[in-house]
């Protein structure tokens, strides 16, 4: 599904330049659960914002379902990105002013999906991450692990091929947290692809493989099973 | 979607409240003024515009000259109308009407005085399409001593019921009611009632009426002035040469034969001195808003009825441009909070992008925010609109309206520039925060790096420098206009007008060319009253001076001078307290005071060269005068004219058309002026049968020469309150704003020591530094502004440095207040909270 091939990004101020990423190569299979490890500031969640078309890369290949992308224009990529990527972030990015029921059903509002099919497709997704008893609240009424509940709910509810989740677990306490791994597994178990950033070793045991990385390159990959 | 859009404005616009409500408040400030400013200039633009025909209605103007007097007026000899219809094929109708000043009207006994009446011939309605309430307008003034009302007239005389067939009496004639008319919108012609009557078709002479023509469709406007044009000075001459009243000094005058208009018109020059004598046609639609002046000598407060007031183009432009630039200040506003709070909206903007909105949607969704924002200012707007206009119709004796009942284009016209105002305000203040909202990365917008107060800096410190120049200029005029007027209002114009009650006489039952002074039933009663100090009498006075400009001749070479003639009776200087700089003033004790004697002032003696001037012979009226005082100058003309000569006489010989029916009465001291006056309107009523005494106090007179300055006044305190709350509003946002962004700042500054007043200056300085650089870009602005506006006085006050620092002081007193209040609080708070919050 995914193959990056020889990716380099900088980032440049007036003065300095940084290699971001630096020659990477990585590889996702549909259906995998893919977790990426690294210390502070190797890249991780630039790799992650590049795989999720928010960011371009500097040189190198993407493909993207054997498409490449790397060249793609701001509405190309707006187009991929709605119709087959969602995001779960760790500091949640839910609109403040939107209830838990609208910030869900943003994606379909933008991908013009009628309105009763709307309402039909969020309430499933709200029963299946079980938050459906607060969907009208607003997400500075709920607890961190609701928040993020939503947020999984919003990054499923166009049904993605893929999911790609940063740190999603980083702001939660363990039993939050594992309820939202939980989730992803079972979207995983679904047939999602997932790519997560996340700094837990446990939570990377949820995943099928563990991508090290350091200063920009990977530097090991394991299996977990 | 379009649902979502207004949802999400809504909450937008709530969540954020507390700068949004400053921008929207000072938005519909802005569009307050814009919409008072929209009703002006339509209204203005409406004049005659109800007139089905009016493409096709022209009035006709004459101008001529002789010796180096100049005339341009829209006065015409009667048999000229009559002739063009008759004549001309391009004319269809002509009419012409003559005003009647005030008039007496009695009903029921009940006698009073009526303006703007006008006498016409039958065709006036068939040209000027007022619409009929009663009455039928093919007859209305068909038959003589008819007369036509306004709905108001008609309903003040007769209540709102059908007045036709009933009678009145006007001017002592009796008048049958024919007709009520509407007055769908304004005109150039401002007419109360319209009397029927026929004019002199035979008569080229006397230029006296007023003139329209109706021109059949596609009439070539050039041949007919030309026409029309020929026949005028052909017939005039002709006129000329007959008229048994006109001595001609050569015998050649009487003996040339006058063939055609170049033949009349060498004739007209030759023997009459009449030069260029020209023809013009005036399409009436242009009428009100035209930049022509009459170049007349007569004073427009003559005439009520016809537009005079030529120049009403200049206020249209002026206040097109003030209500541009005050909606411009208000857009700005609204721009720099929408921008500020685009600038902390930029993550959900972020997370709108990566949950799939494209580009545009994203601009519809600010556009739709713009749009709702300012469709509320626009809701309040008509509010604070509907007070202005409240405000200046009582203070500057307008009549603007909101919704015209009668004209209702001009309604739908003002919906249209609304919608409009609104669309444009909304491109205008929503596209650069939806501009920044796309140009940047979703990735960069979900880190919320533009939520820097640093950003845009620039362009809002300009626009907050923009905003106090244009309130600064608005101040600097307030402080000049007001000091202006308040020179005009306390210096000593040096005469007393207090006490001073001014009787207009001009309709006493008296021979034509006969003075007050010989109204002797009435003048020895007032004469023995003990309330009375001293009595004259004048053709003009203070308030309405002199227009009467004559030539004077004078000394051994008979030197002219243009003076300004008044006839006064006894007692004229006394009662208005004027001073005798040489000389004395007219006396009962020489006899020949009333023949043949001239008072002149300080300006006239001056222009003559004549020091000792006393004993003097002057020429002029057509008469020998010998000069037996010198009146000190006074400002009869209030201080927008210089003093000009003037000449006084006591002018008694028929023929002289100065007639003294003005009375001037000084009161005693002592004595209740109110108790006095009713006193002399119990005596006016037994002993002056011509109608109630038309009164007024002389200061009131004098003080309506600074009437419009006093209006001006008005109108410009209201702007400069307007332009300084939206600029206040603007920085309040700004700094609200700002403050936000460094509470962190402000929090460690607090931990590492800072006191309060050192963080209200740190956060103060700024805004004070941008008004400080405003006030030094609007006083040169509003120096050169106020300079050319002063150039209107002879008498002026000089702009002094205190004025600039003044408008400056204000504005840095605002801008502190409206700041500080943002920065106290700031800097109150406890700096653990704002720490923890970051």
């Amino acid at each position: 599904m995914i193959k990056i091939t020889n990716l380099q990004k900088y980032y440049r101020t007036e003065e300095v330049e940084t290699v971001a990423l630096n020659n990477l190569t990585i590889h996702v299979k549909e259906g995998e659960f893919v977790a990426v490890m690294g210390p502070s500031g190797c890249g991780k969640s630039t790799l992650l914002n590049i795989v999720g078309l928010l960011d371009d890369l500097d040189e190198g290949s993407y493909l993207f379902n054997n498409i490449e992308v790397a060249k793609f224009n701001e509405r190309k990529r707006s187009d991929l990105r709605k119709h087959n990527i969602g995001f779960v972030f760790q500091s949640f990015n839910l609109i403040d002013e939107l209830t838990v029921f609208e910030n869900v059903e943003l994606p379909l509002v933008y991908t013009n999906v009628p309105a009763a099919e709307r309402k039909r497709r969020v309430e499933e997704v709200l029963e299946k991450v079980q938050i459906m008893h607060r969907r009208n609240h607003f997400p500075q009424q709920l607890s961190g692990g609701q928040q993020q509940r939503v947020a999984v709910a919003r990054a499923v509810v166009n049904t993605p091929k893929l999911i790609l989740a940063d740190e999603p677990t980083g702001n939660l306490d363990s039993n939050n947290g594992n309820e939202v791994m939980h989730l992803l597994t079972e979207l995983n178990e679904a047939g999602t692809t997932i790519v997560m950033v996340t700094h837990s070793e446990h939570d990377a045991r949820f995943a099928d493989r563990v991508i090290r990385m350091l200063d920009g390159q990977v530097i090991m990959e394991t299996t977990t099973f | 979607m379009i649902k979502y859009y207004f949802k999400t404005a809504w909450r937008n616009t709530w969540k954020n409240s507390q700068f949004t409500v400053w921008g929207i408040l000072g938005l519909s400030l802005g569009m307050a003024v814009l919409i008072t400013i929209l009703i002006y200039i339509n209204r203005e633009h409406s004049y005659d515009r109800w007139n089905e025909q009016l493409s096709r209605v022209y009035r006709i103007n004459t101008e001529s000259e002789w010796g180096n007097n100049y005339e341009l007026t829209s006065f015409s000899p009667p048999a000229l109308g009559w002739y063009m219809q008759e004549h001309l094929p391009e004319v269809d109708l002509s009419t012409a009407f003559r005003e009647m000043g005030e008039v007496l009207v009695k009903i029921e006994d009940e006698p009073f005085y009526e303006h703007q009446a006008i006498v016409a011939d039958s065709n006036f309605f068939k040209i000027f399409s007022y619409p009929f309430r009663y009455g039928n307008i093919d007859f209305a003034l068909s038959r003589p001593d008819q007369v036509v009302l306004s709905r108001a007239t008609a309903e003040k005389w007769f209540g709102p019921a059908d007045p036709t067939g009933k009678t009145v009496e006007i001017n002592k004639k009796t008048y049958t009611v024919s007709g009520v008319f509407e007055k769908p919108g304004p005109s150039h012609l401002d007419i109360h009632m319209c009397l029927s009557t026929s004019f002199d078709q035979n008569n080229w002479n006397a230029r006296v009426l007023t003139h329209y023509v109706l021109l059949k469709p596609n009439a070539n406007l050039q041949q007919l002035r030309h026409k029309a044009e020929e026949a005028f000075v052909y017939n005039f001459a002709l006129g000329q040469q007959a008229n048994p009243y006109i001595k001609h000094t050569k015998q050649e005058a009487s003996e040339t034969t006058i063939f055609s208009a170049e033949t009349a018109s060498k004739w007209l020059a030759e023997f009459m001195g009449i030069k260029n004598i020209h023809l013009h046609l005036e399409s009436v639609a242009s009428i009100h808003l035209s930049p022509m002046t009459f170049g007349w000598s007569d004073s427009p407060a003559n005439h009520p009825v016809l537009d005079f007031e030529k120049g009403n183009h200049v206020p249209v432009l002026i206040f097109s441009i003030i209500g541009t630039l005050v909606l411009l200040l208000a857009a700005i506003n609204y721009a720099n909070i929408a921008i500020a709070i685009e600038n902390t909206q930029a993550k959900n903007t972020g997370i709108r992008k990566v949950v799939g909105a494209s580009k545009s949607q994203i601009i519809w969704q600010s556009l739709t925010s713009s749009f709702f924002q300012v469709s509320i200012a626009l809701i309040a707007a008509l509010v604070f609109s509907y007070f202005i206009i409240r405000y200046l119709n009582k203070k500057m004796a307008l009549e603007l309206e909101f919704w015209n009942n009668i004209a209702q284009t001009t309604n739908w016209q003002l919906v249209g520039q609304l919608i409009l105002t609104g669309l444009v305000v909304t491109l205008a203040s929503g596209l650069y925060p939806a501009f920044i909202a796309t140009r940047f990365k979703s990735v960069r917008l979900l880190s919320g790096e533009l939520q820097n107060g640093q950003r845009g800096r620039g362009i809002r410190n300009t626009l907050v420098v923009f905003q106090f120049v244009v309130a600064l200029v608005f101040i600097i005029s307030l402080v000049v206009v007001r000091s202006q007027l308040d020179f005009m209002k306390n210096n000593d114009p040096g005469f007393d007008t207090e006490q001073v009650l001014r009787i207009d006489a001009e309709r006493v039952d008296m021979d034509f060319f006969a003075n007050l002074d010989e109204h002797h039933a009435l003048m020895n009663t007032l004469r023995a009253m003990p309330e009375i100090k001293t009595l004259g009498t004048s053709h003009f006075y203070p308030g309405k001076p002199s227009h009467s400009i004559q030539p004077a001749a004078f000394g051994r070479t008979s030197d002219t001078l243009s003076v300004r003639a008044n006839w006064v009776g006894l007692g004229y200087f006394e009662t208005l307290g004027i001073d005798m700089a040489q000389g004395r003033t007219f006396s009962e004790a020489f006899a020949r005071d009333t023949a043949n004697a001239a008072i002149i002032n300080q300006t006239a003696a001056l222009r003559m060269g004549l020091t000792q001037p006393v004993g003097e012979q002057i020429s002029a009226l057509g008469m020998e005068y010998r000069i037996i005082g010198v009146a000190q100058d006074v400002h009869l003309s209030g201080y927008q004219q210089a003093i000009e000569p003037e000449l006084y006489v006591i002018g008694t010989l028929p023929g002289m058309t100065g007639g003294r029916r003005q009375l001037l009465i000084r009161f005693q001291d002592g004595f209740a002026a109110q108790r006095s006056l009713e006193k002399i309107k119990t005596l006016w009523r037994d002993i002056e049968k011509s109608g109630p005494m038309r009164y007024a106090w002389l200061q009131d007179d004098f003080a309506k020469l600074i009437d419009k300055y006093e209006k001006l006044n008005h109108l410009v305190t209201l702007l400069s309150i307007i332009s300084m709350i939206i600029a206040a509003m603007g920085i309040f946002a700004i700094s609200a704003f700002l403050t936000q962004k460094r509470i962190k700042e402000i929090g460690i500054r607090k931990v590492l020591g800072a006191s309060v007043s050192s963080i209200v200056a740190m956060l103060s300085t700024d805004f004070v530094r941008l008004v400080l650089i405003a006030t030094v870009i609007a006083s040169p602005i509003g120096w050169w502004a106020m300079s050319k506006w002063l150039e209107d006085f002879a008498y002026r006050i000089e702009m002094e440095w205190w004025i600039f620092a003044l408008a400056g002081s204000v504005a840095i007193v605002v801008a502190l207040l409206t700041v500080s209040w943002q920065a106290i609080r700031a800097a109150m708070a406890n700096p653990v909270d704002s720490l923890r919050d970051e």
